[in-house]
């Protein structure tokens, strides 16, 4: 039996994913060894859900199931926008895609010697790439007019996505690659999205048995709770001795008054700035959600004060 | 640094690494100051693990600060120093940082009465108890206590020299 993922024919956003992915039942730890992913005419993938489709579709031949990916639209819809992005250079070439995968990316055309135009970046966990935080910055900032936008998002947002990006290399425990993302959507969305996933184990695997020693009091504490307490108050499987990259990251998505959704192996929180300056789990929250390996975190934020 | 951007963990270790080797090749040094001309941006990892850590070893002994700060205006230096603090902040470690204006101290800072006497360290560059005690009109003892106190605690540094009268007497100096 194949089981069917269905995206509706919208803008997808990470919520969008989840939603669909929930309908789906758990394709991942299901009985059904096929997995197809229909992506109708008019449904276009946004970054934050693109990223974690991503890394979704290469555990799901990673752990011996067969995919598939079909754009109705073929490429004049959501597969040509991805693929200008990276999309199919990051995508297992054991994933089948319909009608056809692109033969030579559309990005390497488009891109040519240029890297910094990158928007889907590559994190194998076993090798750093020094430049990465740069490019993916880069690649942003490239598509923002405004002088006054790109100074004041060059540092917050290279350290947002490079504070993410080496929690994989001393969190994520897994040989599978991570993947990062950097967007913004201009016009009257006028929006930046940064979104970095990986497929390891997941953050509560080695937190929780650090809390009773770091943070006894939340060794009660919920998936979400804890998940909030990562990025406000730094709290790590390593206690304060090395700080938060999260927190870290949390902190500098505040100036610019940043959502923040966070998806672990059956949990999904969505985290909106408060009265007091700090993240709440506020509106989606949601457990004991079909499994997805490891942690996918997204940022996404309206440019209209700077612009 | 391996480019002009510095970030994560091991990166900032391996720099931190350089500059012991650096600094124990110098014993005769106490202080250091880490120039900033040509990084573009540094996270809060690598700050961190490279040169707050620095700093936070030798605390007491030798000193470190930040200097040449490439910026266009005011908004732009905080926003580089914001990493910095944060991990000044993660690992309470003073780092003394070196503008236009002078001297001042990001990360950790300390309590209303010793700010008082830090910012008069920081205001004169260098200078002895008596003096110090005179200024903000204090005890002797009060003072002396509360310089060791921000020496101890990487504010400061305490140099000692011999005093006119013989002995030695201590002087407290901004790092840098």
């Amino acid at each position: 039996m194949t089981c069917l993922i269905e995206f509706p024919a919208k803008w997808i956003s990470s919520r969008h994913f989840e939603e669909t992915l929930t309908q789906a039942g758990d394709p991942l730890m299901g009985p059904d060894m096929d997995v197809r992913v229909n992506v109708p005419i008019d449904c276009r993938v946004m970054v934050d859900a693109g990223v974690r489709l991503l890394s979704y579709l290469n555990v799901l031949v990673h752990i011996g199931k067969t995919a598939t990916l079909a754009f109705e639209e073929g490429e004049s819809g959501a597969m040509g926008y991805l693929d200008r992005m990276g999309f199919f250079e990051c995508l297992n070439t054991r994933v089948t895609v319909l009608p056809a995968r692109p033969l030579l990316s559309r990005s390497q055309l488009y891109r040519g010697t240029n890297t910094l135009l990158v928007e889907f970046a590559r994190i194998p966990p076993d090798a750093r790439v020094a430049e990465l935080p740069r490019r993916l910055v880069s690649s942003l900032l490239n598509k923002v007019d405004a002088e006054k936008a790109k100074r004041v998002l060059e540092r917050p947002v290279f350290t947002m996505l490079s504070e993410l990006i080496e929690n994989i290399y001393e969190h994520s425990n897994t040989e599978l690659d991570g993947f990062a993302v950097s967007q913004y959507y201009g016009g009257r969305r006028n929006e930046v999205f940064i979104a970095v996933s990986d497929s390891g184990e997941g953050p509560m695997e080695r937190l929780r048995p650090a809390l009773p020693e770091f943070y006894p009091d939340l060794v009660g504490a919920s998936e979400s709770e804890l998940l909030v307490a990562m990025f406000t108050q730094g709290v790590s499987r390593l206690g304060q001795k090395k700080g938060s990259g999260l927190k870290s990251a949390g902190y500098h998505a505040l100036k610019f008054n940043s959502s923040l959704d966070v998806r672990i192996p059956t949990t999904y929180i969505q985290l909106r700035p408060a009265q007091d300056g700090q993240y709440k789990a506020k509106g989606y929250i949601s457990s004991g959600l079909p499994v997805v390996w490891g942690t996918h975190i997204s940022f996404n934020f309206k440019l209209d004060a700077l612009t | 640094m391996a480019s002009d951007d510095g970030w994560g963990n091991k990166p900032g270790v391996l720099v931190n690494q350089k500059l012991v080797r650096m600094v124990e090749e110098m014993p005769q040094v106490a202080t250091f100051r880490v120039s900033l001309e040509g990084v573009r941006c540094v996270d809060v990892s690598f700050a961190r693990e490279s040169v707050i850590n620095l700093a936070k070893r030798y605390r007491g002994d030798k000193g470190f600060c930040l200097v040449d700060i490439e910026a266009t205006d005011d908004i732009e230096v905080e926003d580089i120093l914001d990493n910095w603090r944060l991990a000044a902040i993660d690992q309470q470690q003073p780092m003394t940082v070196w503008t236009d204006d002078g001297p001042r101290i990001i990360g950790p800072q300390p309590t209303e009465p010793t700010q008082q006497l830090l910012s008069l360290v920081l205001k004169r560059k260098d200078l002895g108890t008596p003096e110090a005690a005179k200024t903000l009109k204090k005890e002797l003892n009060n003072v002396s206590t509360r310089l060791k106190n921000l020496t101890d605690r990487g504010f400061i540094l305490r140099q000692e020299i011999p005093a006119q009268s013989g002995g030695v007497e201590f002087r407290y100096r901004a790092i840098g």
